[in-house]
């Protein structure tokens, strides 16, 4: 009774049996997660011919995030330049190691995945899916196992992002993304500069653009628009839903996206 | 009773328990049958009062410390006391209405693991709700909770319809004492 009133400052002990806890579970856990992902495909897998049809969708989808990232580069570099004039630095960039690992289990929102510090995973680190869909960040990290806030975890805090209007010319509306606790996130959009909100469309895609998710993990994909109707709150506005292209809480395996490390960094693993 | 089996089925619990909630979520809402809960049940219908509150709270405490809670800046923290006292409550449900059923029916099984379970969800809540006149740094809806909770009961429902045959089946290499032993018990 005493502990379930402790304030969270004080339950960092509790972190050390839980990680013990998982690593008596994992072993059950995994081969069942595989069992039932054998049996029952998940969304998102499926719809392709042939493995190369997929992995050639992947590759678009890696292209189209590189090229966001180099129009946003673009657009940080106009404002660096800026700034160096003024006498302040943007951050550099960071380049990204990517790492596979499985989905062991599920604990409440979270996932649980199988790596942890011994492969250099910290509280944060992005982990996404397919290499371009977001599926979340670690939210606490063991020895080798992790657990990952899913962005539709009803727990999970708001996202921002934004619409991508014309793949072509890359015109965009920004959105704040909430989830909604079953496997969306809904948010409304503000209409681009020019006020032409009328090309939201379903399909559309909706990209990363939140300055308190990682550099590195602008431009990512959150989902596609499933549904669009007005603002309850503003009519002039529209409220869209957003859904994940893969089912979030079924991947077999997902993506981290580390930090890699520059070559002056110290320490081993 | 035999520990070793219990913990080997405890240890399947949680298995199915952190593996099978994506597949059979309701509509992604966090609306999934318990695994333990009928477990718990079973031991509560079988065991000593005493064994049965144990084991209850030690399935409680596990299930605190592999179901993290997710606080405001979308960290882990893991609040043990919660399951472990709601199991508690649900054990104690069990034990004492278990003189008024018939504990070697499989629907003895599925009404009572629906009824702990809403128990244990209750409790859960209150306690959780406590928490947060404290510390409101774990970001946590009650009534969304509490709603999931009575679905979530509901569907386990059908956990313990299933796992009633195997758990009915292994009844011998639980080693439960015979219900004839404890009525005459002074220990029950």
């Amino acid at each position: 009774m005493i502990t379930s009133v402790l304030p969270t400052a004080a339950l960092g002990w509790a972190g050390w049996f839980s990680k013990q806890a998982w690593v008596i579970v994992s072993p059950i856990a995994h081969p069942i997660t595989i069992g039932i992902n054998a049996i029952v495909p998940t969304r998102g897998e499926g719809g392709f011919s042939s493995e190369r049809e997929r992995e050639l969708v992947d590759e678009l989808d890696r292209v189209r995030v590189r090229l966001r990232q180099s129009e946003q580069r673009e657009t940080d570099l106009e404002e660096l330049v800026q700034q160096l004039a003024r006498g302040a630095a943007l951050h550099p960039n960071i380049e990204v190691t990517q790492l596979q690992r499985p989905r062991i289990g599920e604990a409440g929102d979270l996932l649980v995945i199988r790596t942890g510090t011994i492969d250099g995973v910290d509280v944060g680190t992005v982990v996404t899916a397919r290499s371009v869909q977001i599926i979340g960040r670690v939210a606490e990290v063991g020895s080798r196992t992790s657990k990952v806030l899913p962005i539709t975890a009803r727990s999970a805090p708001s996202i921002a992002g934004f619409v991508v209007l014309d793949e072509q010319s890359g015109r965009r509306a920004s959105c704040l993304l909430k989830p909604t606790g079953d496997g969306t996130l809904t948010g409304e959009v503000s209409p681009p500069e020019d006020g032409r909100a009328d090309e939201l469309q379903v399909g559309q895609t909706v990209r990363l653009y939140d300055e308190s998710w990682d550099r590195h993990a602008q431009m990512l994909v959150i989902g596609d628009v499933e549904r669009i109707e007005p603002s309850p709150s503003q009519p002039l506005r529209r409220l869209i839903t957003v859904r994940p292209r893969v089912d979030i809480r079924r991947v077999s395996e997902v993506i981290l996206r580390l930090p890699a490390r520059s070559p002056d960094a110290g320490g081993g693993g | 009773m035999n520990v070793i089996v219990l913990c080997l089925a405890a240890w399947v619990g949680f298995g199915l328990e952190t593996a099978l909630p994506p597949v059979l979520d309701a509509g992604s809402g966090g609306i999934h049958p318990s695994f333990i809960i009928p477990l718990l049940v079973f031991v509560a219908l079988h065991a000593e009062a005493r064994v049965a509150i144990w084991t209850a709270v030690a399935l409680g405490l596990m299930t605190d410390l592999l179901i993290p809670a997710i606080t405001q800046n979308a960290t882990a923290v893991v609040v043990p006391g919660p399951h472990a006292l709601g199991y508690l409550l649900a054990a104690q449900l069990v034990i004492a209405s278990r003189g008024m059923v018939i504990r070697h029916n499989p629907l003895t099984l599925v009404v009572l693991s629906v009824l702990a379970s809403l128990a244990a969800s209750i409790s859960v809540v209150a306690i959780l709700g406590i928490r947060t006149l404290v510390d409101d740094s774990v970001a946590w809806g009650g009534a969304s909770a509490l709603a999931s909770g009575f679905w979530s009961a509901l569907y386990t429902s059908l956990s313990a319809l299933v796992l009633s045959f195997p758990l009915f089946a292994a009844a011998p290499l639980f080693g439960f004492p015979h219900p004839q032993t404890q009525r005459f018990s002074r220990r029950d």
